[in-house]
């Protein structure tokens, strides 16, 4: 081997690992076609609202009232779980959706023939720091889900939102290609857009969270339901952040609350959700905003709502 | 007698481990060892230890007397068992394309000395003026680390998320993507131009570099002329082959002769296995090996030892000096905006002082937020770590780059220790903010504080907008790293050239119960 030809491979050697995996990437995308399935409603049942037990037993609780799992997962399905996963704080501090919460649903879509169950989110603290600290990735792997990635701008795709704002979002191409989307937001205080629910929630599903930052963030977060509802939402207050959240500074500032709140209505989850935040939805823009474009409903008294005590 | 021939093999296979280890330490992106891993296999890197013995004087940092003892003993083995730089420099000749199946052609060459000496001296000065500046162009341990990041992660990375791609076409997602180290032009520009430099070297004479220009070496070949143990040629023996001066990677034996220019010999015992006639033997100096004798005074090499004994003395008196001085020291202000150095770095004086820019706590770091520096902390601080804000933030609970730091230049932390460190503050631009200028909600900055130092305070209807407590800042750089704002961002940390303490936020361990009687709605 020459002098000239050992440089060249070393050169070229370091620019093929990148092109290969470029490549390998590109084949991936090419498998997205899935839209979401047509799910029926099983019972009359608007919203759920379940106090006083262990994030289990609640879950349980809510799914049997709206009937079963059966209802949102069929045989077969590939189901993506959003959970927030979103600060590198424990469980005990209520900045991330609770780990036995995550694990739970898991285990009941894979009991009603999900063929797989995978898990992300677009973390703002070190994603791998985050992703451990939290207990999600534990308790997904444990309960036989899959814990994938967000942290690289090639995990996302563009697509059209056709918002009043956000036109084009780069979202998560688990939530592209999965045909149930279960999203499981933890109820928390936020310092500008006053709470964090199911709608908020959804910021961890797209790469350029900058971008709604500063044009408008309500009426981002009211916009991206347009191109994607979740079907259902799990909304996780069990422990709660009460006041300086997101992140929250300590214990302190968690109340222990032991609700959920269920419903396939990500509007009328997040008024019902603030409501039990002390906070009036009213007064929450992008609930109010995503009312107006008939996202969902927000006025609680015109859905038939089941209250469960345990 | 049959032990010597094995030397080769034996230095072989630590020098192997060796590298491998530090190699290893370099490629842990996940945080996996221990500090004291990274203490145990960096403690005897030589430039690095003296460093760190420098500015805090301890048990842990005394590797490079044990390398000075080892070399009183045996010689410069250091450099072909431990370095890292010498035994790439041995893998890289490897490479060699081979002309007529003759291996290893080396020569005997004539040192420089005015050169080494003077790299040598230079290095001390550099230290003795309160910089690690020219270390950082000539520490084999340094320069090993900037090219193993350089140039090494990224194929490291490469096959890493490689594999990471096909796992994920077949399901499976156990293992983790990497991200890529930014590119750093000049620091990459230097690096090549350092292997470059290294391969020439290596084909053309072996180990130049060593002989001709690493301090370390130039340092422990003075302390190898009074070793107990050392290479010689037995005349009677020698039939003048020139076998062992083709193999000598350091063309230090001078075949006609019969002599072996001891200070020079990397310790590799190449010629001891290569000798058909066993003439050369590792022994007692004491053991006359002919009417000879190997030990000729050198009045200017004594000149330069007293030099380098009153450099070590002056060293000593500055740190002492220091440490008397820190507390008093009042920073004229500086209008050119200073970098964010690493929480545990105590001030940018110091670790411009001690700093050798080996890039491990840039490896190991995390979020990544730590780069090296081109001008920002002017030429001093050339390849140094800083924080970049832009590329990330320091993560609240992590004290990993002082975990790994081998030269006191970051020192070792505690979480809880760490989070009250004061490394800048964060100042907010109103002006530049979306809550001002769109009055749209935001909060991006306040969401990512970790003490909220940052919190959001009523504006206008229904709107909230930033406010930070200097106190209880921390200077991660999260409010930064989050802002929104283009080109220009509303929130800054404007760093604390010596780190000062933050205030403690209330904390708590105890949750409130308090579940609803009736639902709210």
């Amino acid at each position: 081997m020459e002098r000239r030809e050992f440089m060249k491979r070393l050169c070229l050697g370091a620019a093929g690992g990148t092109l290969i995996a470029k490549g390998i990437k590109a084949q991936t995308e090419t498998l997205k076609l899935l839209g979401s399935s047509f799910i029926p409603s099983g019972t009359g049942y608007d919203l759920v609202a379940v106090k006083g037990g262990e994030p289990e037993v609640m879950f349980d609780k809510a799914i049997a009232a709206l009937g079963g799992m059966s209802q949102f997962v069929k045989s077969g399905q590939k189901v993506v779980l959003k959970p927030n996963i979103g600060w590198d704080v424990a469980p005990e501090r209520a900045g991330n959706t609770n780990p036995q919460l995550v694990s739970h649903i898991i285990k009941r879509c894979l009991e009603a023939g999900a063929a797989e169950v995978c898990v992300f989110d677009n973390s703002c603290d070190n994603w791998v720091k985050t992703y451990k600290t939290s207990g999600i990735e534990e308790a997904v792997k444990s309960a036989g889900g899959k814990m994938f990635p967000a942290n690289e701008e090639r995990f996302f795709k563009t697509v059209n939102v056709q918002g009043k704002v956000l036109k084009t979002a780069a979202v998560h191409e688990l939530i592209l290609n999965s045909d149930v989307f279960i999203n499981v937001p933890i109820l928390k205080n936020h310092g500008s857009t006053l709470f964090t629910g199911s709608m908020k929630n959804l910021m961890g599903v797209v790469w350029d969270r900058r971008f709604w930052h500063r044009n408008n963030l309500h009426q981002c977060i009211a916009d991206f339901p347009k191109f994607r509802k979740p079907d259902l939402n799990v909304v996780d207050a069990y422990r709660v952040m009460y006041r300086n959240g997101p992140r929250g500074l300590s214990m302190a500032d968690v109340k222990l609350m032991k609700s959920m709140i269920v419903s396939r209505d990500i509007v009328a989850a997040d008024a019902a959700a603030a409501r039990l935040l002390g906070l009036d939805p009213n007064e929450i823009t992008h609930i109010v905003m995503a009312n107006n474009s008939k996202i969902g409903t927000m006025d609680l008294s015109k859905l038939s709502i089941q209250r469960i005590n345990i | 007698m049959k032990v010597q021939p094995k030397l080769r093999i034996f230095r072989i296979i630590v020098a192997i481990l060796s590298l491998a280890l530090i190699i290893l330490a370099f490629f842990d992106y996940e945080g996996k060892w221990s500090s004291s891993f990274f203490r145990s296999i960096l403690f005897l890197q030589f430039v690095p230890s003296f460093l760190q013995f420098v500015h805090f004087p301890s048990i842990f940092a005394t590797g490079f007397i044990l390398v000075i003892l080892l070399t009183f003993l045996f010689g410069r083995v250091y450099c072909s068992w431990i370095c890292p730089l010498g035994i790439l420099q041995d893998g890289l000749r490897k490479l060699k394309p081979h002309k007529r199946k003759r291996r290893n052609r080396y020569q005997f060459y004539k040192t420089n000395k005015w050169l080494k000496y003077s790299v040598l001296t230079l290095s001390f000065v550099s230290i003795l003026f309160g910089s690690a500046f020219f270390l950082r162009f000539v520490d084999p341990y340094s320069l090993f680390g900037k090219l193993i990041y350089q140039l090494g992660s990224p194929v490291v990375i490469g096959a890493n998320n490689l594999v990471f791609n096909i796992l994920q076409y077949m399901g499976n997602y156990s293992l983790k993507p990497l991200p890529y180290p930014s590119f750093h032009l000049w620091a990459f520009v230097f690096s090549i131009g350092v292997l470059g430099i290294l391969i020439f070297l290596v084909f053309w004479r072996g180990r130049v570099y060593c002989t001709e220009w690493c301090p370390v070496g130039t340092l422990l070949g003075v302390v190898s002329k009074f070793s107990i143990f050392k290479l010689q040629i037995s005349e009677n023996s020698c039939t003048s082959c020139g076998l062992c001066a083709r193999n000598c990677k350091a063309g230090c034996i001078e075949t006609k002769l019969k002599t072996i220019d001891f200070e020079r010999c990397v310790g590799c015992f190449n010629c001891l296995s290569i000798c058909t006639t066993q003439a050369i033997v590792f022994r007692r100096r004491r053991e006359k090996t002919s009417e000879n004798d190997l030990y000729q005074p050198d009045l200017q090499r004594r000149k330069i030892l007293g030099l380098l004994i009153a450099a070590t003395a002056g060293l000593g008196l500055k740190s002492a000096m220091a440490q008397t001085n820190a507390g008093a020291k009042a920073l004229l202000p500086n209008p050119k905006p200073n970098p964010v150095t690493p929480p545990g770095s105590l001030s940018i004086e110091h670790f411009n002082n001690s700093c050798t820019a080996c890039h491990l706590c840039i490896s190991a770091c995390p979020t990544k937020v730590l780069q090296p520096a081109l001008f920002q902390y002017g030429l001093n601080g050339l390849f140094q770590p800083y924080l970049d804000f832009h590329k990330n933030f320091c993560n609240y609970d992590c004290v990993r780059c002082g975990e790994v730091c081998p030269t006191g230049a970051i020192v070792q932390l505690i979480p809880e220790d760490k989070k009250l460190i004061q490394i800048g503050r964060a100042h907010f631009l109103r002006e530049n903010c979306v809550v001002y200028t769109e009055e749209t909600a935001c909060g991006a900055c306040s969401e990512h504080c970790p003490t909220k130092a940052v919190h959001m305070v009523p504006y206008k209807a229904g709107l909230t907008i930033p406010e930070v407590n200097q106190n209880i800042c921390v200077g991660c750089g999260a409010c930064e790293y989050a802002c929104p704002t283009i080109p220009n961002k509303a929130i800054y940390i404007a760093a604390n050239p010596v780190h000062l303490k933050a205030l403690p936020t209330e904390k708590s361990n105890e949750i409130i119960e308090e579940i609803p009687e009736e639902f709210p709605f």
